[in-house]
């Protein structure tokens, strides 16, 4: 026994005497903070960085950016302003610089969005550029990048042509595929190279990217001549990659990270450690989409008859239980309507068909009847995906229907990859969506639905939603243009095309040193910009 | 000499079976990478802009009918091109393996040596103990060992001994000194919870391996004869006894190598160490086709060798088997 003691003794002494050296180090006067993001994130001219878009706001700005409170704020631009029909836009840029004090000029902006259209650089997503003069057609082959309607007067000024008014535009380009980067840089880098490496990207954000070992560890530090760095309160911010969320929490309890995300089974753990538990609503909205081809679904009636069976209260509370909301329209809340209030405050609700057993059974024997068909006839197979919560709410609501209607329903869980091919092939009679913000706009979730010639991202065709949408699009009042969307938001839920469900909360706690997070329905969903250490 | 030829004669043998069988792997793998469902495209809630699809189809080769896509992939292999993943833009697939092999062969080479020493420590102890308490405690290590999960142990152990011990020694010695951090991959510390949970496995099958093959070594006559020549009892368990009853766990530990340097997608993701594992399973989910083609080959290219190895190395721990066929 006196051995092993003895043994125990001399580790806790030797942890002891090397936990003194590692403190002895540590530098005081630098404020760091550690986070931890789930997989290796990825710095190409197109890329968010990480799913919280938080380190590719680190190393870029755009020329406005997301502020406190859901407002906008300035970035790299000083001013700007539009012509009178908003297809107009033009920026001053202030006096910043690059991580190698290269100056930010208004060609990095004609550059980067050029690159992403003409395929130099390899993009997703071209689309989220299409309000763009040209852009579409640069994508289609019938324009040249020298069409592009994003012109540099001079160093300081650039200016962007828009295909149609877009009032908002301030809010669209704090998305990473509206930002610029330095021309000069790309072509000395190599355009495949871009962002692969710590020494392959250079940043004009509030950070720069000091080091970073792919899978494990960036370390970020503050950029000297970034035009607010006197603003910029932490000096550093380390940002581990730790792809287990129970790890994640465990490395948060134990001191070594300062804010963590996780899901509602951890929550006794972070409460009983002392946490308070926060929540933020991340800007996405989680709805059923419908096959409008199928027999089982095809009524309207029908649709309207599943979506008033749904008790939504009951299912956020009972089954997601992540602090999301009860669903009371399309675009989630949180997401900018005029320069005042929110898309949902002016619009309100727009769920035509919320809980209402009696109405959905009423609803239902009225589709039946026009359809000719008995409720044994119909069988929806129900795709979702294997991600998050979406299975454990696909097996409720399946449950739901089976129970009010006598129907029969399919649930059909798949891995991400074949779910996305059966939901493009519309190989299914109902599919679970989850859908966030990419720019701050109702647009956003509606232009899903406008059917144009060279434009039908789903099969769902209405006039009436056409004519509103369009309406609201070229709508160059502020206030009225979010009216007519929400009218258009209007015709969707009542065609019952899609149900939404709930609007999706994230949970998230913050060591007690760490104030002034910043945490909002778009991207980036997390950031450190007005953010201090105590 | 002529042992010389024949051994060359046979390793000639065993490189020509290796090459058809990466080739049949190579084949398969692309075969039916193709036939499983799926994109690794089209991530939003809509239909992608058909043109911009149009575009990353061509870029990747993809818009190509299959059997040409097979022949062109076969031309860069030939050519020692992996391609780039699909899913990670613009990243080299030998970037990928070359960056994150090195930390998967790491951590399962400690977890083989820890496995091997403990597991056959074990082994040897509960045989030689027979029915006595060490013979049960193993008994209960090789089913503890075969039945709980990785990700089970090594959640456990990261809240007992990374999370709760370290708090327990923050209080007590004020000190943020960890011995058992709870993840990531850094200095030696780092390693001992990983390689652990990793090792389990093998302590197991090599324990009750080496048991029995100990127990059935003891028993034979030759053992009974060096004891009643009267031969030190130490002599006869080295000599006679561990010495042969080493051999059938060889074979095992040659499956080992290729099981545990690979990488573990479970030990690996918990213990956010920036292996290959994680890579190998993700990157069948998100139909990343280079990335899974280009580690399927790697994987193939190394599980070939290894075991090409061990079966040579056969030959050095018992002169009774020769490669090269049966001398007359």
């Amino acid at each position: 026994m006196t051995t092993i003691k003895r043994i125990v003794s001399l580790v806790l002494t030797l942890s002891l005497l090397l936990g003194l050296v590692a403190i002895a180090q540590a530098d005081a006067a630098t404020k760091s903070i550690s986070v931890a993001i789930p997989s290796d994130p990825s710095f190409t001219v197109d890329a968010i960085g990480d799913s919280n878009g938080l380190t590719t706001s680190l190393i870029r700005e755009g020329l406005t950016r997301q502020g406190q409170g859901g407002t906008l704020t300035l970035g790299l631009a000083e001013s700007y302003e539009h012509n009178e029909d908003y297809t107009e836009w033009t920026f001053h840029l202030r006096d910043s610089a690059y991580q190698d004090g290269t100056p930010v000029i208004a060609d990095d902006f004609v550059w980067a969005i050029g690159a992403q259209l003409d395929g130099t650089v390899e993009v997703s997503y071209p689309d989220f550029l299409f309000e763009i003069k040209n852009a579409r057609g640069i994508v289609r082959g019938t324009a040249t990048v020298d069409d592009l309607g994003v012109k540099a007067i001079d160093d300081k000024t650039v200016v962007f042509e828009m295909e149609y008014p877009v009032t908002y535009f301030p809010q669209l380009i704090t998305h990473p595929m509206h930002f610029g980067y330095s021309r000069a840089s790309a072509e000395k880098i190599g355009f495949a190279e871009i962002g692969l490496e710590a020494d392959a990207f250079i940043s004009n954000g509030p950070y720069y990217l000091e080091s970073w070992v792919h899978d494990d560890k960036l370390v970020f530090k503050k950029n000297p001549y970034y035009w607010n760095a006197e603003n910029v309160a932490i000096d550093e911010i380390i940002v581990y990659v730790i792809p287990d969320e129970s790890t994640r929490v465990n490395l948060f309890l134990n001191g070594e990270l300062d804010l963590v995300d996780f899901d509602a089974s951890r929550l006794s753990a972070i409460t009983a450690a002392g946490f308070e538990p926060l929540t933020y609503n991340n800007g996405r909205t989680t709805y059923v989409s419908f096959n409008l081809q199928s027999v089982g679904v095809k009524n309207q009636k029908i649709r309207q008859a599943l979506s008033a069976a749904i008790d939504r209260e009951a299912l956020v509370a009972g089954v997601v239980k992540n602090g999301s909301t009860p669903a009371d329209g399309f675009v989630p809340v949180g997401l900018a309507g005029d320069d005042t209030r929110t898309f949902r405050d002016i619009v309100g609700t727009t769920l035509n068909y919320p809980y209402d057993e009696a109405r959905a059974k009423e609803l239902f024997q009225e589709g039946l009847a026009e359809e000719g068909i008995s409720a044994s006839d119909i069988t929806v197979n129900f795709l979702t995906s294997n991600a998050t919560e979406n299975a454990t709410v696909s097996a409720a609501i399946q449950q739901i229907w089976q129970d009010t209607f006598g129907i029969t329903v399919n649930v059909d869980v798949l891995d991400s990859a074949s779910y996305r091919t059966k939901r493009t092939n519309y190989e299914y009679d109902a599919c679970f969506l989850s859908w966030g913000a990419d720019w701050n706009d109702a647009t956003n979730f509606l232009s899903g639905y406008e059917q144009t010639e060279d434009h039908n991202p789903s099969q769902y065709y209405s006039e009436a939603f056409n004519e509103a949408y369009l309406r609201g699009v070229y709508n160059t009042d502020v206030t009225a243009r979010v009216t007519d969307l929400g009218e258009s938001e209007a015709i969707l839920l009542e065609d019952a095309a899609i149900i939404p469900l709930y609007y999706t909360s994230q949970y998230y706690a913050t060591s007690s040193r760490l104030v002034g997070t910043e945490r909002r329905a778009v991207i980036p969903y997390l950031d450190f910009y007005f953010a201090d250490v105590k | 000499m002529r042992g010389a030829v024949k051994l060359k004669k046979y390793l000639l043998g065993r490189v020509v079976v290796a090459l058809v069988t990466v080739f049949i792997v190579i084949t398969l793998t692309f075969v039916l990478m193709h036939l499983i469902p799926g994109t690794p495209f089209n991530t939003g809630n809509t239909n992608m802009d058909p043109d911009a699809l149009a575009q990353l189809e061509a870029n990747y080769g993809l818009d190509k009918p299959i059997f040409e896509q097979y022949l062109i992939y076969l031309n860069n292999l030939l050519h020692g091109n992996f391609g780039t993943s699909i899913t990670y833009t613009n990243r080299s697939v030998t970037e990928i393996i070359l960056r994150s092999f090195p930390v998967s062969l790491d951590l399962g080479l400690r977890a083989m040596i820890f496995g091997i020493i403990a597991g056959l420590l074990l082994g040897i102890e509960a045989a030689l103990h027979h029915n006595k308490f060490i013979d049960r405690f193993s008994t209960v290590v090789a089913i503890v060992g075969i039945s709980v999960p990785s990700f089970v142990l090594g959640t456990l152990l990261q809240l007992v001994l990374g999370l709760w011990f370290s708090g327990w020694v923050k209080t007590v010695f004020h000190t943020d000194f960890q011995l058992f951090p709870i993840a990531r991959w850094e200095s030696f510390r780092y390693t001992i919870l990983p390689s652990f949970v990793l090792s389990l496995g093998s302590i197991a099958s090599i324990t009750r391996m080496m048991r029995s093959s100990m127990l059935d070594v003891m028993s034979q006559d030759y053992v009974k004869t060096a004891r009643s020549k009267g031969i030190s009892e130490r002599a006869v368990t080295w000599r006679h006894e561990i010495r042969n009853a080493l051999l059938p766990v060889v074979t095992i530990i040659g499956r080992m190598v290729g099981n545990l340097c690979t990488g573990s997608f479970v030990v690996e993701n918990l213990f956010a160490i920036p292996g290959l594992g994680k890579y190998y399973v993700n990157s069948v989910t998100a139909r990343d086709y280079t990335l899974t083609m280009g580690l399927t080959i790697f994987y193939a290219i190394f599980i070939v060798t290894s075991t090409l190895l061990v079966d040579i190395a056969y030959g050095f721990i018992d002169p009774r088997i020769s490669l090269a066929g049966r001398k007359r």
